[in-house]
């Protein structure tokens, strides 16, 4: 058990710098179980979530001079399940100044909301439940369950969880991977790519969604918007059964010979269609914005 | 009694669970037995700690929102088994007044304009779209959306409690947002008006709502200054 | 108890009256009554809830599925118990039947600093004058101990129903609710001392 290093468990910081001095530097720390749950709450610009192959918690950077600082983790001597962090800014600050960069066990459980911040989290297998307003969130790995909103902040996700779900307003969400996908804005636009999709539900009201994934066998997926485009991009043999309908919108289809037909007393389109067995189902509903078709190798183009 | 009182004689008697004989077998025995009787001393004090902490612990000012978010439209007895307010419902309701409908929807379309953009166009100029519409839903999925605006109005008054400790970014982006949704609502109304038995138009529908109040809901639940 | 006792009688007069009249119109379907009875009784029964969990987040999702499901029962709700008791039965229920706001959430952390939080929350004039340091540790070991202890206690000892009560709302047999309660009072004492 490395607690040699361990600073004290609580470190308000530090009414003893001088004022003229801008920035103050953090160092804290405790020792933790393997699967601890940490909660921070921090007005900072920038956060880094790093899981790293130790069991204990250490959070460093630098934060504007005024800002208190603390971590809570129970007794000094022993791992503890539970962490609790701030980085509380007066009144007259901003918030979205300083860097905090937090290592936490990789099967942790990640806790954090903030402001306007840039959050980027690598390594950790644990859970993730990310909320900032504006900025972004970056996730680089696979965390077992990962929870991402924003109202205005960007989520991008590399890695495959096994169960995300990502809100936004108005910020854009990319993800590159996930079995269990789950997301849904109001004006951002929603990109999903890689990975083996078991289940997915892409929602908008005017942002665009592109679908590239690949169709996990018996995979569900249903993309929604009111306005915005969809675009599907089918792999060259994908098992798939797709069910496709406009209220006004159009289908444009370039992935199979067949053509979509006027819809309910001829207002709108629908598409339905399968490719190789079927098991895998799609569906795409859209107000007025187009639905587009789309195949890896285009077997049909207008 | 010449061995200490054990720790359930101890809590019975705190508790008046021991017959009268007994208790007054313990009290005597305590008078002579100074750790029986620092023991009892000590869970009275328990006793008494706990009965005076307080017993009203404010709970987060959010929560009524979350929780008037969740209650569902309370109907009148004849509707109460059959309606719920979920999205398998609304299709489902929408599936019946299709066929009591059918042949008023088909002339309410056949007097619509071919043009979709027609459509769009009338009820976007709407000023407050998803409450002063002038068109009229059939009465079913008029008290859905009932049950939506109420969620709405909760939540609205909600977050214009916290509005002025949010920052005005953020008050920006949430009120661009729910003119974009408002926006839809409207127009997928509009189009529902016309045609109730569309099961992809009434999920498409009631989505938009889903997607108003959960933003709402997120919003309330912002931290002040942000 | 007596400070306890008078918790599970039922409002006197005027006040008893205005609550009735409450929850008939929160029945007939008025939000705003029920609004009203929600912030008549939250406090108490959050109160209850984080006391119950032991944890401030499970405390907010198990007080609001308290509130939804009374909402979905008030047409049943005859008046035979007060409006707090019969909530207190929902919030007792509701844990036990583990709460479904569990499987819709990343589980969250428990920490005993939210203690610390509550105490600073407490409603002033809400209870008799408290030593806060006691209260303050006494929240926190209760809010350690195992759960179905903690029950117990919370139930016993802080709300005051008597056995009887709490076996109805539990299904717990007397012999054991009676061990769960002497078994919190002995980790209790223990985590107590200075």
């Amino acid at each position: 058990m490395r607690l040699s290093w361990l600073v004290p468990f609580t470190l308000i910081a530090s009414a003893s710098l001088p004022a003229q001095q801008k920035e103050q530097k953090v160092l804290l720390g405790h020792a933790a179980s393997a699967t601890v749950s940490i909660r921070l709450m921090a007005a900072v610009g920038n956060i880094r979530v790093i899981g790293w192959e130790r069991d204990s918690v250490e959070m460093s950077g630098a934060v504007p001079f005024g800002v208190k600082v603390e971590l809570f983790g129970g007794t000094p001597t022993e791992r503890s399940k539970g962490i609790k962090a701030f980085a509380d800014v007066p009144a007259d600050q901003s918030g979205r100044e300083g860097k905090l960069l937090l290592k936490v066990p990789r099967r942790a459980t990640v806790w954090l909301k903030t402001g306007s911040a840039e959050v980027d989290v690598s390594g950790v297998v644990g859970g993730l439940d990310l909320n900032i307003v504006g900025g972004s969130i970056a996730v680089h790995g696979s965390p077992r369950e990962l929870r991402a909103e924003s109202m205005d902040g960007n989520v991008v996700v590399d890695g495959a969880p096994d169960w995300m779900r990502v809100k936004t307003a108005t910020g854009d969400i990319t993800l590159n991977g996930g079995q269990d996908v789950g997301a849904s804005t109001i004006s951002g636009a929603i990109r999903t790519s890689g990975g083996e999709v078991e289940r997915a539900k892409l929602e908008t009201t005017t942002g665009g969604i592109s679908f590239s994934n690949t169709l996990a066998r018996g995979a569900n997926v249903e993309l929604e918007t009111h306005s915005g485009p969809i675009d599907i991009l089918f792999a060259s043999h994908a098992d798939v059964e797709l069910d496709a309908a406009t209220i006004t919108g159009a289908i444009d289809n370039l992935w199979i010979k067949q053509r979509p037909v006027p819809g309910r007393e001829g207002r709108g389109m629908t598409f339905a269609a399968s490719s190789g067995t079927g098991s895998a189902r799609v569906t795409a509903r859209s107000f007025k914005g187009t639905i587009q078709l789309r195949s890896q190798v285009p077997i049909f183009s207008k | 009694m010449t061995d200490h009182l054990s720790f359930d004689q101890l809590c019975d008697l705190q508790d008046g669970a021991l017959d009268l004989r007994d208790a007054s077998a313990a009290r005597d025995h305590m008078r002579s037995c100074a750790a029986c009787a620092e023991q009892f001393a000590e869970l009275s004090a328990l006793g008494s700690a706990a009965a005076a902490l307080p017993r009203v612990i404010d709970p987060p000012a959010d929560l009524w929102g979350d929780i008037r978010a969740e209650l569902a439209p309370r109907q009148p007895r004849r509707f109460a088994r059959e309606y719920h307010w979920s999205r398998s419902n609304l299709v489902a309701a929408a599936a019946v007044i299709a066929v009591v409908s059918s042949a008023l929807t088909a002339v309410a379309i056949r007097r619509v304009d071919p043009r979709p953009d027609t459509v769009v166009a009338a009820a976007a100029a709407a000023p407050e779209p998803a409450t002063a519409v002038a068109v009229a839903l059939p009465a079913r999925l008029a008290m859905t959306e009932v049950g939506y605006t109420k969620s709405v109005e909760a939540l609205q008054r909600t977050l214009a409690e916290r509005r002025s400790s949010l920052a005005p970014s953020t008050v920006a982006t949430v009120e661009r947002s729910l003119r974009i949704a408002d926006s839809a609502i409207a127009e997928a109304r509009t189009a529902l008006a016309q045609d109730p038995g569309n099961k992809a138009l009434v999920k498409l529908f009631a989505s938009n709502y889903e997607r108003k109040i959960d933003l709402l809901r997120r919003a309330t639940e912002l931290s002040p200054r942000t | 108890m007596a400070s306890a006792l008078s918790f599970s009688l039922p409002h006197a007069g005027h006040e008893a009256s205005a609550e009735r009249a409450l929850a008939s119109r929160a029945q007939r379907g008025e939000v705003e009554a029920f609004e009203e009875l929600y912030r008549a009784h939250a406090g108490r029964v959050f109160a209850l809830c984080l006391r119950l969990t032991g944890d401030r987040v499970q405390a907010r999702e198990l007080t609001q599925d308290v509130f939804v499901k009374a909402w979905e029962a008030l047409p049943e709700f005859r008046g035979e118990s007060s409006v707090t008791t019969w909530l207190h039965r929902i919030a007792v229920n509701a844990m036990l039947m583990q709460r479904r706001s569990e499987r819709r959430r990343l589980a969250r952390v428990s920490l005993a600093e939210d203690d610390v939080d509550d105490a600073h929350e407490v409603n002033e004039g809400s209870t008799a004058p408290v030593d806060v340091a006691t209260a303050v540790d006494l929240e926190r070991a209760v809010a350690a101990l195992p759960p179905g202890v903690r029950r117990a206690f919370v139930l016993h000892d802080i709300e005051g129903y008597s056995h009887e009560e709490i076996a109805r709302m539990t299904g717990l047999a007397a012999g054991t609710l009676r061990a769960q309660l002497h078994r919190a009072r002995q980790l209790l004492m223990r985590a107590l001392r200075p």
